[in-house]
């Protein structure tokens, strides 16, 4: 079949492991030998650095190997080599010399020493000794910790994540001060060893998801995980949905408080942004900006996304299939205004409908990537396009240009990027759906829609979690937001072990 | 995803596309009939007329009108369209225009069939009464007015929530004549000076046949008597022993009536249907054309406007009884209360109304007296 080559499960061939293998892997006490046994390894390597000196107390030869990007230079000239090169001692430390770095592993193999150089660490060979010792040196480019992009908030913490996985790690740390905050640190990736950690509440999280996740990341087999969205597609439980199965935040904020909710976060090393699962499909209408404005208003915010949400998907098929079907809905002064523009315009709604979202989802995506004041300019030429000089030229009717602008806008609402993307894609598939069956056509999509989502799974756990099964405790916190004093349980949606949260303790001031 | 699912998708697919589109009408493509109208011509054959609105730029007038002898109403969409650039669609009726000739018939409600039959037709065109030919009013056009359809339509819409007129759908009327206990009521509209204007009523018999018209006033009070009424009612009413001085009408005074409440008593005695009605309402002075010192000598007026506002009651009633119709709907107190000989009557309702003993007591009090003194 032809389409069992694009869809098949063989992604990842097997290739031959293309190193030389050493005699054995054990290090010889020769230095010399070692280093230009190194030196066959990473051949064509010019960023590794081998340093030879003699190390002051011991008089031993010694070589200090790393790659040069990857250490941070003080630690090495200030904390290894001037120890090392200049202060006389006793030298009755551990390991016979004396050193001002935080970590030392000693290292008995060659794979654990070619792992370490390439982590960042230097290694330092001492003269006649089979061990070798990884100093924890590591001081790769980084970024400063700013203001999450995508993820902005207006009141909550303006701090998001970074390419370092440990750094992301103390983030959320910083938000959960307990030892039951618990990490399992994973390896992904042949090649590229991607460190991926996985952070819950020991005492709070359910063991069985907590198993499949794990079992899911260490099943996979690939050559490295660059991002997190990669590593979500790789285990979500189904890559053909269009609903995406795991949030990806770059909020820590936003982590610790879904960990807190019984929830799981996977750190991925070199990535920016966290995974949290499982998810449930309200969560995407959440935002950690609901908590901290007044109930009220995030519940009114909330009812807002979610019509947003609907209106996002099915007004221009509503738009469709109305004009092209059911016209007699219409009040009939609008009928007159509709008709009169729509008398103009050549193509029939389906192709005006089409060809106006498919130039808005262009600009969009133009915008995205265009530097700031290039992306100016094509907001000004769509505006202008699409607002005026197309309605003018009469290819497309006044109204398609207010649908078309509403259901941008109301794309705009909902927080999270995932489900707007997934939004857009199905407004074409509904879209097509009211071009050939009308209103019939819409509530098959509808229904269509439910029927998936109610089948749709995230870690295996229900992904239309308080409507089917309807759990109607969680119901606080969907269309509306309760005051946080009634939300005392954590949601059943994540089969969190321990339920309470917190008391119904609303101090009152003076204690009346 | 295995082969079988891809199968099964791209059947789907196929199947999908195959079966869709079968009905599948663009909007610009329908010529929208907005009002409909049936007439008699003097060879008393069915004419229909049509305005559906025109939607080219090109176009100068906005709408169009059509005329076509059918010998049915259904018949008449195949006529019409012969003569419409886009297909001719009945879905989207706001008026039903009715001329005199027509409701003289007793059997024209018919011909509204195809309404009922076929889903896609509304049921919400309001049912409007003309008194005189159709020809008239369609081709009238006024340049400073909305087209004839959505001008009908508003002041249907208006001139019913100020109580004036009455606003009957298709399916209002449908209901009115399967009903036993009550005849149906619609608007009435006339050409003043070639001015269209609502003018108040048309009062139908019980099979939809002409029987009387009501102004705009009686309305007013028909509809008090059903409880219809919405929001406050304004009445105005001579009072006798004022002086008329000079042209103008300087004895009347003008209410503005609410809280109406009506009780209506039914019985049976002596074979006869009995009916009591109690109205009371509180009015406000809205209009004084004579020199009245309200402060102090408020109850004697209110004596005056009880007497007149009661009278006119009467007129109208005995208007109803000698049409034989029953629009207040009194057969349905009847039915509740004395089934039994409702049942007996029911066939004939008119007739027995018209025999029936019907008593009226109005009660006014003067609940405002305005601004000044």
């Amino acid at each position: 079949m032809l389409f069992s080559n694009w869809f098949g499960r063989k992604k990842y061939r097997s290739v031959p492991e293309q190193i030389n293998q050493p005699p054995s892997d054990t290090i010889s006490a020769s230095l010399a030998q070692n280093i230009t046994y190194l030196h066959s390894q990473f051949c064509q390597t010019p960023d590794l650095v081998v340093r030879h000196f003699m190390i002051k107390q011991s008089g031993d030869q010694a070589a200090l190997v790393y790659l040069s990007g990857l250490i941070d230079k003080n630690a090495i000239n200030n904390n290894v080599l001037r120890p090392l090169q200049f202060e006389t001692g006793s030298g009755n430390s551990e390991y016979g010399f004396t050193i001002n770095v935080g970590q030392i592993n000693p290292l008995l193999s060659w794979p654990q020493i070619e792992s370490a150089i390439l982590h960042g660490s230097s290694i330092l060979f001492v003269g006649g000794r089979t061990e070798v010792y990884a100093l924890g040196t590591q001081g790769w480019p980084q970024r400063a910790i700013e203001d999450p992009q995508i993820e902005a908030s207006l009141k909550g913490a303006h701090q998001g994540f970074v390419e370092t996985g440990s750094q992301n790690i103390a983030l959320i740390r910083r938000y959960i001060q307990n030892r039951e905050l618990k990490i399992i640190e994973l390896t992904v990736g042949r090649r590229g060893n991607s460190l991926v950690s996985i952070l819950y509440l020991a005492d709070v999280a359910h063991p069985e998801v907590l198993k499949e996740l794990q079992d899911r990341i260490q099943q996979l087999d690939v050559d490295v995980i660059i991002n997190t969205g990669e590593l979500a597609e790789l285990i979500e439980d189904n890559p053909f949905s269009p609903f995406p199965q795991f949030i990806t935040t770059e909020r820590p904020d936003a982590a610790a408080s879904q960990i807190l909710q019984g929830r799981f976060a996977v750190v991925v090393d070199r990535s920016p942004s966290v995974l949290i699962a499982p998810v449930a499909f309200m969560s995407f209408f959440q935002n950690i900006d609901d908590y901290s404005t007044r109930w009220s208003i995030a519940t009114f915010i909330r009812l807002l996304r979610i019509l947003a949400f609907f209106v996002a998907v099915f007004l221009p098929a509503f738009y469709i299939a109305v004009i092209s079907f059911n016209f007699e809905i219409i009040p009939v002064k609008l009928l007159l205004t509709i008709g009169e523009f729509r008398g103009r315009v050549p193509f029939p709604p389906f192709v005006e409908a089409i060809l106006m979202e498919v130039t808005l989802e262009m600009m969009r995506e133009a915008g995205v990537r265009l530097p700031a004041p290039v992306g100016q300019t094509v907001g000004i030429v769509g505006g202008i396009v699409i607002g005026q000089a197309i309605v003018q030229a009469g290819l497309i009717s006044n109204i398609m240009v207010i649908v078309v602008a509403f259901t941008a806008i109301a794309s705009f609402i909902l927080p999270n990027y995932d489900m707007v993307a997934a939004v857009r894609l199905i407004r074409f598939g509904m879209m097509i759906a009211a071009s050939m069956f009308g209103i019939v056509g819409i509530i098959i999509g509808l229904m269509t829609m439910i029927g998936h989502l109610i089948a749709l799974e995230s870690l295996g756990t229900p992904y239309s979690t308080p409507f089917a099964p309807v759990r109607f405790a969680d119901w606080k916190d969907t269309f509306v937001r309760l005051p946080l004093w009634k939300m005392g349980k954590r949601p059943l949606g994540t089969r969190a072990t321990q339920s309470q949260r917190q008391g119904s303790n609303r101090p009152k001031g003076d204690g009346k | 995803m295995n082969k079988r699912l891809l199968h099964a998708i791209l059947i789907a697919t196929v199947i999908v596309i195959i079966a869709s589109c079968s009905d599948r009408l663009d909007m610009e493509d329908a010529t929208h009939a907005l009002l409909v109208g049936f007439d008699l011509d003097k060879e008393n054959e069915l004419i229909l007329y049509s305005t559906s609105p025109v939607f080219s730029k090109n176009v100068e007038k906005k709408t169009r009108e059509l005329r076509v002898k059918p010998q049915t109403n259904r018949q008449s969409r195949g006529k019409q369209d012969s003569y419409t650039e886009g297909v001719f669609q009945g879905r989207s009726i706001q008026v039903l225009l009715l001329s005199k000739r027509i409701l003289q018939q007793e059997n024209w409600f018919q011909l509204t069939d195809v309404w009922f039959r076929d889903p896609k037709n509304p049921l919400t065109p309001r049912i409007i009464a003309f008194d005189g030919p159709l020809s008239e009013i369609i081709y009238l056009n006024p340049k400073d007015q909305p087209m004839l359809p959505i001008l009908l339509r508003e002041m249907v819409e208006t001139k019913n929530a100020r109580s004036e007129t009455v606003k009957t759908t298709l399916q209002g009327l449908h209901q009115q004549i399967r009903e036993k206990g009550v005849t149906p009521i619609i608007s009435e509209v006339r050409l003043k000076d070639k001015q269209i204007a609502i003018t108040g009523t048309t009062l139908l018999d019980h099979k939809g046949k002409y029987a009387d018209s009501l102004n705009m006033q009686e309305t007013i009070l028909l509809r008090i008597l059903q409880k219809n009424t919405k929001k406050s009612v304004n009445l105005t009413i001579p009072i006798p022993g004022e002086m008329k001085i000079g042209p103008f009408h300087t004895d009347k005074v003008s209410l503005n009536a609410d809280e109406i409440k009506v009780k209506i008593k039914t019985s049976f005695l002596k074979d006869k249907f009995q009916f009591h009605m109690h109205i009371t309402m509180r009015v406000g002075l809205s209009e004084l054309l004579f020199p009245f010192d309200v402060r102090s000598q408020g109850k004697e007026l209110e004596n005056k406007i009880t007497e007149q506002v009661q009278m006119n009651f009467e007129n109208l009633i005995k208007k109803i009884q000698t049409d034989k119709i029953d629009p207040i709907g009194l057969g349905l107190y009847a039915q509740a209360h004395e089934y039994s000989h409702f049942k007996k009557v029911e066939d004939h309702w008119g007739e027995t109304l018209a025999n029936a003993d019907i008593h009226v007591s109005v009660k006014t009090i003067i609940g405002a007296m305005g601004t000044v003194k």
